[in-house]
């Protein structure tokens, strides 16, 4: 859009002033649905757009601006004393397809940006809020919004206490039938989630799984190894969690049945030498 | 400022008064095949549901290697993040059997290599090219303003519609520059070798890491290919053109005499 370019160049705008703005707009989306107004929804879609763009300019930068990390940092800060993580989360369904995707790259950049400290500003506020990633995760019912909220799930995963809380919620299990759903992008995007989450936390998983088996259904046994195979290819750092998680899921139960038709998402299991054969 | 195409009316909207295209096989009655490639056919079908619309679906064999299932997935992904008048969407997609069915617009006039083939054989009037490359331009100046590469620009993947409006399709190889970086602020480019011979850059046969340049010298090659009915080297073998295109300065329009002309 030459438009915006061509104010972003005349306005560059600082974090706060990015963050303030955004958060405005946010709030009139919720104003300006309830009056009713045409004109005054594409002024606010307009604004949302304009303001997501400043925001990825300072986070991304573009072909004529480096981004700087003093500039993001300072955005992810500015982000996480506001509400803004949340107003992104809530109002997703409602923005136009490209805000949505603007926005999902901001959240995601905002809750991996560090200072030098074990967790970023970002991650802190989704500590702080565990209702997001569970709303993300429900993101998936929603077609429109599904792979937005798949993206920032995963931005969210990242982080080891998102994801214990995420593995000791409610959210685990339902996986298992997310990665089973009929439509593809969806599927195969909760497979990737459900694989990240698993492979990025070992010790966690292996801690959870040895907590909770008795609560994975049997049926599931084969989401879980698919989704645990990269697993196998790693190197021998982690070969005592690995451990752990096939044991695991041997005692889960018999091996599924061969060779059901390919769920969704996941690889048809060429072998068994993702988990190691549970079996033997 | 942008002004709008007009071809963006004829898009199927999924308006409130249809249902959403349906994630199920047997609401859509195939009615014959109209393309096949080596690991997909792409069939024309009614979806049942939304008035017997017709729609083309793309029906790819899925027993293939774990990684090559990666990459279909991505590319699936990627295809949902495109919403452009001038890029062909994907409308669902779903598994049935061992087959994946991408649902897309039926274009009914084919691809503008179709066209060619059957109508055109020497190359197409230089305001038809003009016009047909002004879409294919806007698709990919959308598709790489989002990080993406469609790594296959070629005549056979311009599908016309039935009143002639062209759109990019078959993002069968697309890809994503990876962002890194903490935050993903930098970007690196991809190092696979894949789209079609004839209209592959130099830079990606050499396999030495490439960006979305690589899809303008393929546009190229693709204007070339609609002025004079092939793309330069179509009559040698894959191995061949390689050699010529890394050998040879880049093509260009060629004189033949008695042919059309066209303005430089």
């Amino acid at each position: 859009m030459p438009f915006l370019d061509k104010l972003l160049k005349e306005k560059p705008k600082t974090p706060t002033e990015v963050v303030t703005k955004l958060l405005t707009a946010f709030d009139s989306l919720t104003a300006t649905r309830r009056s009713n107004d045409d004109r005054a929804m594409e002024k606010t879609h307009e604004s949302v757009a304009k303001y997501l763009g400043f925001a990825k300019l300072l986070l991304f930068g573009d072909d004529e601006h480096e981004a700087t990390k003093e500039n993001a940092t300072a955005l992810a800060f500015e982000a996480s004393r506001t509400e803004l993580l949340s107003m992104i989360v809530k109002h997703l369904a409602e923005l136009e397809f490209e805000s949505r995707k603007d926005a999902a790259q901001v959240f995601g950049a905002i809750v991996r940006i560090k200072d030098n400290e074990e967790r970023g500003p970002g991650a802190s506020y989704v500590v702080a809020h565990p209702e997001l990633p569970t709303l993300l995760f429900r993101g998936y019912d929603e077609p429109a919004i599904a792979l937005n909220c798949g993206a920032m799930l995963r931005d969210c995963l990242r982080d080891d206490q998102i994801a214990r809380k995420v593995l000791e919620g409610p959210i685990f299990l339902k996986f298992f039938e997310k990665v089973e759903v009929a439509n593809f992008e969806i599927a195969s995007d909760a497979f990737s989630t459900f694989k990240d989450l698993l492979v990025r936390h070992k010790q966690a998983v292996a801690q959870y799984l040895q907590e909770h088996y008795q609560e994975t259904p049997p049926s599931s046994l084969h989401v879980l190894r698919s989704a645990l195979r990269p697993l196998a290819e790693e190197d021998e750092q982690f070969k005592e969690e690995k451990a752990v998680i096939i044991k695991t899921i041997s005692m889960l139960g018999a091996p599924p049945p061969p060779a059901p038709p390919p769920p969704a998402a996941v690889p048809p299991a060429p072998s068994d030498s993702a988990g190691g054969n549970p079996a033997s | 400022m942008m002004f709008k195409s007009k071809s963006s009316n004829h898009l199927p909207e999924s308006g409130p008064s249809k249902p959403p295209y349906p994630a199920d096989a047997a609401q859509y009655e195939v009615l014959e095949e109209c393309g096949a490639g080596v690991t997909s056919t792409v069939v024309r079908a009614r979806c049942i549901p939304r008035d017997n619309e017709v729609v083309a679906i793309k029906r790819c064999n899925l027993d293939l290697a774990d990684e090559d299932l990666q990459v279909v997935i991505e590319e699936v992904a990627a295809m949902r993040r495109y919403q452009h008048p001038a890029v062909l969407p994907l409308l669902c997609s779903f598994v049935a059997d061992s087959e994946l069915w991408l649902v897309m617009p039926y274009m009914e006039g084919g691809s503008v290599a179709h066209v060619m083939r059957y109508a055109h054989p020497d190359g197409l009037q230089e305001s038809i090219i003009a016009t047909i490359a002004r879409e294919v331009l806007r698709a990919l100046e959308y598709v790489h303003k989002q990080g993406g590469i469609h790594r296959d620009v070629k005549a056979g993947n311009i599908l016309l519609a039935g009143d002639g409006a062209a759109r990019l399709g078959d993002f069968g190889v697309t890809a994503t520059m990876e962002r890194t970086g903490t935050w993903g602020h930098s970007r690196v480019g991809r190092r696979t070798l894949v789209g079609t011979p004839c209209w592959m850059a130099p830079e990606v046969m050499e396999e030495e890491g490439y960006n979305d340049r690589a899809d303008i010298w393929s546009f190229g090659i693709t204007l070339l290919e609609m002025a004079h009915g092939s793309a330069p080297f179509a009559n040698y073998p894959p191995l061949k053109v390689l050699m010529l295109t890394l050998q040879s300065p880049p093509p260009q329009l060629e004189d033949r005499i008695g042919q059309r002309t066209y303005s430089k």
